[in-house]
């Protein structure tokens, strides 16, 4: 049932990015609805028939104070800067930005800010007209100018920066316009202009930040639903509704975000009744949280796929070694994997692009698990026991896994020596600097789209730079799919680019691509409209109680 | 965590009347008084018992087959003939590593003790008997590490260190050692006085001989009930730390580390949470009785 | 004595100089960045020099520590690498909460061990004193985690009698309030117990009784004083330690305290925070020791003498 729901999942949403791209005239014929999209199309109709079984609605309680509760703590309020979803998830209440994503269909976009877009012939601009009447939380109306100064502001974020490279210029072409430009046309880039951390807010604000010094990660202005009220660090964030809002004010008023940094704590408040909305169950809770009354659970597949990397840089153990890499992908028994590390919630996704983004192939095969050829290939390679170092950090994502993938390893002849490290000092040791012959992460794509997931991982442009391909991965062939599936306009080249890509590193055996488990959302039965999404890009707005 | 300065004086007051009983017998009469306290001869009996399943454990026991081999399919069972206690999350048998955690979990708590006591010896025995500056030194150092909360202090250790036996250790003992610092100088302070160490001075003996042959055997007592106490404890701190994250590396089995990982299945599997937790429950609460039963031994009071 | 308290305050300086010498060395001296934490995945090196430029990370190792130790000579505890509010504000926005859950354990374990130790001392080897020995043995030898997991699942899941997390209600405070306390609790009953029955052993309990005083004015009037003097003692020690030693139960209780600051400090490489809160905790329990010491020499004239001689 959960492998067939992924694929179903997977389908509804490339189906939805190929069918559905921007709302206005576009320079690539949009006509490559090919083989994979048909098949989707009928899936798709299923999951919108099963979706409402899930959740039964209530009949409205007409409460209007909603309190969420979350195992991570938003770093700051400005976009462009968070890397948290918690943060996300906060400014998506706060701020508003040019296009929206729908909720269910992440690639069919919406008017937000913007009322409509044209692009110019080439594809690398984008003019938007700007929705009028709209006001800032202090009351001011937004200008073009605005716009522009915190367009600019956000690519300026770290955040940004990969999605920063691509912007040419943001200019303001009159009041109601603005126009946004790339250094080439980028197919996804309109859905980089949707996330929150593009919010918009005012210019005037944030210079008067800048003159008196005030701290911006604690303060805000944008055009949101919702306003910024109180937070007290490490224990809760306080939103209230705005009720001049372009949209219409929101039906909950007050939002309380708690905090609480232990899974399992926060599982059983959420139990016994102390919030209507949690984020964060523990994939051990999943059971239990589903058996108690009241509770939904929304197995919301989450926007990262987790891989595993085998390190060919100099001085680690897979350099020049393809033999022992193959092994590796023999032993790994990705069924086992997902039920002991994700305690069977995840779901089993080979294939490196996400099953939420653009790119992804429901019906590719990997190596086949077998461990016998593992140990032959092992052999073959004139292997003796040499230690293998596999680095995991220790956040029960990363290491519940890697405990079951180095004991299948072992099993397969490898002498590994699991080393499982405090996050920090991990993501500065190994996601870094590469310090290890093995490890596991997740991919993390900021938009929904393969060049997102893959680029940074398989270029060979990317070897040696901080958390991006550490392991020497790549050739030139791989370079030309992926460089193919990032220029190209057209969905069904790009797709075939980044199947090429799948098979290359396949072939290669550079990273092996396991799962995807779940960003899990838990609602009481109250919540209504709540529509799950990967990336917590959620709008309270929409919500009622 | 806690301890009290007013009991260390009382202690070494102890330590010193004993001083005066005739020494070779002491130990029988320890015993004999030990003897009388039936809740400390059972404690000591499930000691013996466990310290024997723990030195014999790999007699009976393959560390690579049944305690660190996963069996994922068949993971979380309850107890059955096969798996008399019930697999954990990766299908591993549940006795076999509480067994084998028992090596672990002793091993780091006799170490840390270990440790605690020798770093105490050399410190607190030091500033007691030179006393003055050098006296003054040592404890202003041993203040800073007191006034350093424990947690916070292994915290900050193991977070940034690393999760591993060696540094738990590191931060475990560097609780300790203040504190035998601090027992083991008042004992010498309340010694240093006494008739037999002036006689032994007279006799030429050097400061090191006096203080290792004459003043520690007599500080002992209140050592090693300090001393059983605190491997009580520490096994008990070592799954705190597990609890927040900064236990040992898996796939070693140690108690704490067992416990925090199944209380995340407790309600459906609570199986799971319940033998870990009795064996650190049982191992803590008999070693707390063995030295109840040696304070009582130990105390000449208690012996009309 | 008050030559005493002077000297023991100065003495302060140096052991607060030492605790955040240490404390820096091992957070600065280890793999981890707070920019490039900060920043995630997502961060270019640009990016991360950027931030460490405005969070002052560049210097080097003491360049940085002598900045932060001027910076707190003036009264300034710095600024937090991940809130950027000032570590002041931080600290003490979550120190109520610490300071209620450890009088809150602290008057529980006080309380109740003072209570059960006297009754379980002067009803010697009764049914009483039995089941106070036995419960104290299973309090001191229970992981707090553990008990404190127990009740949430009891009272706040299943009953629903007490609320699972929250700061604003006395009742807020009451799981948390026995998971904090339950080892000092065990400590302090064994303690007084102990300490009870030294004292009704004494001669001058015996001489009382000899002279027929009822065994009341006794037990109130003769043993009882002499008898808390360690536990006084004890209290004062305990509360030193319960002021950074709730770490465990913050987490379980998910109250925003110190302990749960420390930790996420820790993690995140938030130097200017853990120092500042660090700091801060050590001289409390340096005082509360202090204080301790001074109110133990006023009961306990023989303390003060001995301070008297130096």
């Amino acid at each position: 049932m959960k492998k067939q729901l992924s694929l179903v999942l997977a389908a509804v949403m490339v189906a939805a990015s190929l069918v559905a791209c921007g709302g206005s005239s576009q320079p690539a014929a949009t006509t490559a609805a090919a083989a994979p999209a048909e098949t989707q199309a009928a899936a798709a109709a299923e999951t919108q028939a099963a979706a409402p079984a899930e959740a039964a609605p209530a009949a409205s309680t007409g409460k209007t104070d909603l309190t969420i509760i979350n195992t991570v703590e938003p770093q700051t309020l400005l976009p462009g800067s968070e890397n948290l979803s918690a943060g996300h998830l906060i400014q998506c209440q706060l701020y508003d930005t040019l296009v929206m994503e729908t909720p269910g269909a992440r690639s069919t976009l919406v008017p937000g800010l913007a009322t409509e877009w044209e692009y110019s012939e080439d594809g690398c601009t984008i003019t938007f007209t700007l929705r009028e009447g709209v006001k800032f939380h202090d009351g001011t109306e937004m200008t073009a100018d605005d716009v522009v100064f915190s367009l600019k502001k956000d690519a300026e974020g770290s955040y940004n920066a990969d999605a920063a490279k691509l912007l040419a210029s943001i200019e303001k072409v009159d009041d109601k316009h603005i126009a946004v430009s790339t250094n080439y046309a980028y197919k996804p880039f309109l859905q980089v202009l949707a996330m929150p951390s593009f919010g918009i807010y005012s210019q005037k604000w944030y210079e008067e930040c800048e003159a008196s010094g005030t701290n911006m990660a604690r303060s805000e202005n944008g055009t949101g639903a919702y306003k910024f009220a109180e937070w007290q660090s490490g224990d809760y964030l306080k939103l209230e509704a705005f009720d001049d809002y372009w949209g219409g004010a929101p039906m909950i008023k007050n939002v309380t975000m708690k905090i609480m940094t232990d899974g399992q704590t926060a599982a059983l408040s959420m139990q016994s009744g102390e919030a209507d909305v949690f984020f964060g169950l523990d994939s051990a809770d999943y059971d239990t949280m589903k058996a108690t009354p009241h509770m939904v659970v929304w197995d919301v597949l989450s926007n990262g796929t987790h891989f595993l990397a085998l390190n060919s840089t100099d001085g680690h153990f897979f350099k020049d070694n393809k033999d022992a890499r193959k092994a590796v992908q023999h032993s790994l028994n990705r069924e086992e994997i997902n039920l002991g590390g994700l305690d069977g919630t995840g779901h089993v996704t080979p294939y490196p692009v996400n099953p939420d983004h653009f790119g992804y192939d429901p019906d590719w095969q990997p190596t086949p698990f077998d461990l016998d050829k593992a140990k032959e290939l092992l052999a073959g390679t004139g292997y003796s026991g040499e230690t293998v170092i596999y680095k995991s950090a220790n956040s029960s994502w990363y290491q519940n896994p890697a405990q079951v993938m180095a004991e299948e390893m072992r099993k397969a002849g490898f002498n590994i020596d699991l080393q499982i490290m405090e996050r920090g000092a991990w993501e500065d040791d190994v996601d870094a600097k590469g310090n290890s012959d093995i490890w596991n992460y997740m991919t993390w794509g900021q938009f929904p789209d393969a060049d997102a997931d893959l680029y940074i991982y398989l270029h060979t442009s990317q070897r040696g730079i901080e958390y991006a391909n550490m392991i020497d991965a790549g050739n030139d062939e791989c370079d030309a799919a992926l460089d193919g599936g990032r220029y190209s306009v057209d969905d069904e080249e790009r797709f075939n680019y980044y199947k090429q890509v799948a098979d290359i590193n396949e072939e290669e055996g550079w990273y092996a691509f396991l799962m995807t488990g779940c960003n899990f959302a838990v609602t009481t039965d109250e919540v209504q409209g709540f529509v799950p999404h990967p990336a917590v890009f959620y709008h309270i707005k929409d919500w009622s109680l | 965590m806690s301890e009290n300065t007013n009991k260390t004086i009382s202690d070494a007051e102890r330590a010193a009347r004993r001083a005066k009983y005739k020494k070779k017998s002491e130990l029988a009469v320890v015993w004999r008084q030990f003897k009388k306290n039936k809740l400390a001869l059972f404690g000591l009996f499930v000691i013996v018992i466990m310290v024997i399943l723990a030195l014999t454990a790999p007699l009976f026991i393959d560390f690579e087959k049944d305690v660190i081999e996963q069996n994922v399919m068949n993971r979380l069972q309850g107890p059955s003939s096969e798996h008399l206690l019930g697999t954990d999350a990766y299908g591993r048998d549940i006795l076999c590593r509480l067994l084998w955690a028992a090596r672990v979990s002793m091993f780091t708590g006799f170490t840390v003790i270990a440790i605690g006591i020798v770093g105490g010896i050399i410190l607190g025995a030091t500033a007691g008997y030179l006393g003055g500056v050098v006296d003054n030194l040592i404890m202003r150092f041993i203040d800073i590490f007191l006034a350093i909360p424990f947690t916070l202090m292994a915290i900050s250790i193991v977070a940034t260190l690393g999760n591993s036996i060696p540094n738990l250790v590191l931060a475990l003992s560097l609780a300790l050692i203040p504190k035998f610092t601090r027992i083991i100088r008042s004992s010498v302070i309340g010694l240093k006085g006494q008739e037999f160490i002036e006689a032994a001075k007279l006799c030429g003996a050097s400061g090191p001989v006096i203080v290792l042959k004459h003043i520690i055997p007599n500080a002992l007592g209140p050592i090693i009930v300090e001393a059983t106490l605190a491997v009580a404890r520490t096994i008990i701190d070592i799954a705190g730390l597990s609890f927040i994250g900064l236990g040992i590396q898996p796939p070693n089995p140690e108690w704490g580390a067992m416990l925090s990982d199944a209380r995340k299945y407790m309600i459906q599997y609570p199986y799971l949470i319940m033998s870990p937790g009795i064996a650190i429950i049982l191992t803590a609460a008999s070693l707390t009785l063995i030295g109840d039963g040696l304070r009582d031994a130990l105390d000449p009071k208690m012996r009309n | 004595m008050a030559k005493m308290i002077g000297r023991r305050l100065l003495m302060l300086i140096p052991v607060l100089l030492g605790v955040s010498i240490i404390i820096y060395s091992i957070l600065s001296l280890t793999p981890g960045d707070a920019a490039t934490l900060i920043l995630g995945d997502s961060a270019t090196a640009e990016s991360v020099a950027k931030l460490r430029e405005e969070l002052g990370l560049n210097g080097g190792f003491i360049e940085r520590y002598v900045r932060w130790l001027s910076g707190v000579l003036r009264g300034d505890f710095g600024i937090s690498y991940k809130t950027r509010n000032p570590v002041f504000m931080e600290v003490f926005q979550r120190f109520p909460n610490t300071v209620k859950l450890a009088f809150t354990a602290i008057a529980i374990s006080s309380i109740f061990g003072v209570l059960f130790g006297i009754l379980s001392a002067v009803k010697q080897y009764s049914l009483i004193d039995n089941v106070v020995v036995a419960a104290t043995l299973l309090l001191s030898s229970v992981p707090d985690f553990w008990l404190g997991l127990m009740m949430i699942l009891l009272f706040a899941v299943k009953l629903k009698w007490l609320p699972l997390s929250g700061v604003d209600h006395w009742y807020n405070f009451i799981m948390p309030g026995i998971t904090a306390s339950a080892h000092y609790l065990a400590n302090t009953i064994r303690m007084t117990r102990t300490s009870m029955l030294d004292v009704i052993r004494a001669d001058y309990v015996r001489t009382a009784r000899a002279k027929g005083c009822p065994e009341r004015t006794v037990i109130f009037q003769h043993a009882l004083r002499n008898a808390l003097l360690p536990v006084v003692t004890l209290i004062g020690v305990n509360m030193g330690w319960q002021l950074g030693g709730t770490v465990i139960t913050e987490q379980v209780f998910a109250i925003p305290g110190i302990g749960s600051l420390m930790i996420t400090s820790i993690r995140q490489k938030d130097v200017p925070v853990v120092l500042g809160a660090l700091v801060f905790i050590a001289l409390l329990s340096s005082l509360i020791n202090l204080a301790t010491d001074v109110l133990y020499a006023y009961i306990d004239p023989r303390i003060k003498s001995q301070y008297v001689k130096k």
